[in-house]
């Protein structure tokens, strides 16, 4: 018995000594995934998952989390606050995971923030991108660029491009919406650009025109509107019904492209036709090529990318603090974040002393032939 | 020209929500219970509609009459199988309306499981609209108003020419009364499910076609259908058409008004344009519940 007792004393401290510990050598490091595989962007939720995935196969096959493989734990958000913060309930309290990615829209994502913040989970999202995220505490980063930049990049292009003056605006009523909203209007001004007309709509209803009808009551020049994916497809066809399209008399200026028009331009492309907007910056050629490869096509959003970006610097921050404790990994991901060359948003996946990113570029993209192509004027 | 635009949008929104209101409110005249899995139902034989017609390659009209008709059969079914037990063993209404609470909570996510959650179109093509009075409508429209009215009128001779209709009315004043005189009830109800689901299935596949279809559907147009319905008085096929016609002008009309003819005061304010914030229009539709069930708590056309 003794004898017994000395081997698994002599194993315990040996594998100490070379970093294994036995019960937790082959363990999982579970990382919580939140992803909108229903509701109005579940159009997104394979590539959004195909990024994960990628970077998944790369962090195990190159030894996991000191030596753990990852595993990840998806759950649906519905694309609502309420559902997505019972699917992180979820993962937090059952599944026991210390760090979390994903969260799809700002709506969504921000009560979760707030939660995982009070709980000290690491929460590291995209492609939410509402300032009020910069508030609510030091365990929360986003992959994704602010909508302070997009809302001022939208807003000069906008007036740049057409040269009109008289603009009417459409945004959702939610945390994204909201923020967006705020920073373009107040870009517009500054250009000098007047707003005839405001819309804020709800989420999920299945009749536009009315708040179409108010888009246009007081004969705005431009129109700058951004929606979710069922939303566009709704409020295109009934905007192009209603002979509100016409982007030669009125142009269309849509700050997220592929985010606003994901179904729209599969089921009614030619209804789209000369609708110009921003997209974030295209994927690297690196990630493309192994998105490819997996998915035998090209991903419909660069969102796909921040997923990939966000769990690989996850699991370089724990690395880097050997630990995967969620205090330390924070701490972690502002050292490595200098020296890794990301996938997405051009590359730069610098944070600032908030955890956002800090820099905002995006590519300027137009609408022809059914396709979203580089728009240079 | 822009209330012209307004009236017919109106009329469009009220066709689609008077055929899902009617269904609703013949389930609560007859059994008493609001079914809150109605509009699922309505969605369900949308759903099957869509693949018929793109599965089987069946022509719209014919798959929507087909799903209408396998809905029917769907909504005796389930009373069968559940409504009618509970019913035999003396449940209460208000247990009746929680078991169609976990229906509708069910249905969605079979609807879910089997159609996935992707957002789908039918194979109409998105057209040019036709002018009229400096109006836009689409052909869709024009025959989704049209198979609004032809069907509420159909319902009318339903109900007050035939004997069928006769029957069901008698069931629906005294049900005692009705089987006394050898009025088979339950031959009744069912065929009650019958109309109403099909109903619905005409109201939903109308929303489908003009809108999207995905199965979150059913539940977000749940709240203007009860609304329309009680609005008019739950339990009056002919409220739920007024209740429905009542929302839909409201939603738009709403919207369109520019206050400041009003809050300017006769000249003493200078406002250039007030008017109503469009995050508060599925408010509006509440605000007019709430006052008509203020003076008239039964709804528009139901007796006290």
């Amino acid at each position: 018995m003794r004898k017994i007792a000395f081997i698994i004393a002599i194993a315990f401290v040996l594998s100490l000594v070379i970093g294994l510990n036995p019960t937790e050598a082959k363990e999982p490091v579970k990382i919580g995934i939140l992803c909108p595989i229903t509701g109005t962007q579940a159009v997104m939720s394979e590539d959004l998952l195909t990024g994960f995935k990628l970077a998944q196969e790369e962090i195990n096959d190159a030894g996991g989390i000191l030596g753990r493989p990852v595993k990840l734990i998806v759950e649906d958000t519905e694309t609502r606050p309420a559902a997505g913060m019972d699917a992180a309930r979820k993962l937090i309290e059952v599944d026991k995971v210390k760090i979390i990615s994903g969260g799809f829209s700002s709506g969504v994502a921000l009560p979760i923030a707030k939660y995982c913040q009070e709980h000290k989970i690491l929460a590291v999202f995209q492609p939410p991108t509402s300032p009020l995220f910069r508030h609510v505490g030091s365990y929360i980063f986003l992959t994704n660029v602010l909508d302070n930049y997009k809302g001022k990049v939208i807003a000069d292009f906008a007036v740049q491009d057409s040269g009109k003056t008289r603009f009417a605006t459409m945004f959702m009523n939610n945390a994204f919406g909201k923020a967006l909203m705020d920073e373009t209007l107040k870009n517009l001004q500054k250009n000098g650009a007047q707003v005839v007309s405001k819309v804020v709509y709800e989420l999920n209803k299945v009749d536009y025109k009315a708040e179409l009808q108010r888009l246009f009551s007081k004969k705005p020049e431009a129109i700058i509107a951004t929606f979710y994916a069922k939303e566009g497809l709704v409020t295109a066809k009934q905007a192009y019904e209603m002979g509100m399209l016409d982007v030669n008399k009125v142009p269309w200026y849509v700050p997220e492209m592929t985010s606003s028009f994901a179904s729209a331009i599969k089921k009614i492309p030619n209804v789209l036709e000369g609708i110009k907007g921003l997209n974030p910056l295209p994927p690297g050629a690196l990630f493309m090529e192994k998105f490819k490869k997996k998915m035998g096509r090209e991903p419909i959003t660069a969102y796909a990318a921040m997923n990939y970006d966000a769990l690989v610097m996850i699991a370089m921050a724990a690395n880097f603090a050997n630990s995967v404790d969620p205090t330390k990994v924070r701490d972690a991901l502002w050292k490595i974040d200098d020296w890794y060359r990301g996938q997405s948003t051009g590359g730069d996946k610098r944070f600032d002393k908030d955890g956002m990113q800090g820099y905002g570029k995006y590519a300027k993209v137009i609408i022809r032939n059914g396709k979203i192509v580089p728009y240079k004027k | 020209m822009e209330i012209v635009q307004i009236i017919i949008n109106s009329l469009i929104r009220a066709s689609e929500l008077s055929l899902l209101a009617l269904g609703l409110t013949m389930v609560f005249d007859i059994l008493k219970f609001a079914n809150f899995a109605h509009t699922d139902y309505a969605l369900l034989g949308a759903f099957l509609a869509y693949s018929f017609s793109q599965a089987l390659g069946l022509p719209l009209i014919v798959s929507v009459m087909i799903a209408a008709g396998l809905t029917g059969l769907f909504g005796i079914g389930i009373d069968k199988v559940l409504y009618k037990r509970l019913r035999t063993i003396g449940v209460q209404p208000v247990s009746l309306m929680i078991v169609s609470m976990g229906v509708e909570i069910a249905l969605r996510n079979i609807l879910r499981l089997i159609w996935s959650s992707e957002t789908k179109t039918y194979p109409i093509a998105v057209v040019k609209p036709l002018e009229i009075l400096g109006a836009r409508i689409t052909m869709l429209q024009l025959e989704i108003i049209t198979v609004g009215f032809l069907s509420m009128v159909a319902f009318h001779i339903l109900l007050h020419k035939t004997t069928f209709g006769k029957a069901l009315r008698a069931i629906s004043d005294n049900r005692a009364l009705a089987s006394a005189c050898a009025i088979d009830s339950e031959k009744m109800i069912r065929w009650m499910w019958f109309i109403a689901s099909a109903y619905g299935v005409i109201g939903g596949t109308m929303i489908a076609m003009e809108h999207v279809l995905y199965p979150r559907l059913g539940f977000n147009i749940l709240i203007p259908v009860f609304c329309a319905a009680i609005l008019g008085g739950i339990g009056n096929p002919y409220g739920a058409v007024l209740g429905a016609l009542i929302l839909a002008f409201a939603e738009n009309v709403v919207l369109a008004l520019d206050l400041k003819w009003l809050l300017n005061l006769g000249g003493l304010f200078h406002f250039e344009s007030i008017q109503i914030n469009t995050g508060y229009k599925p408010a509006v539709s509440f605000l007019i519940l709430i006052l008509v069930l203020l003076f008239k708590p039964t709804g528009l056309l139901r007796k006290e």
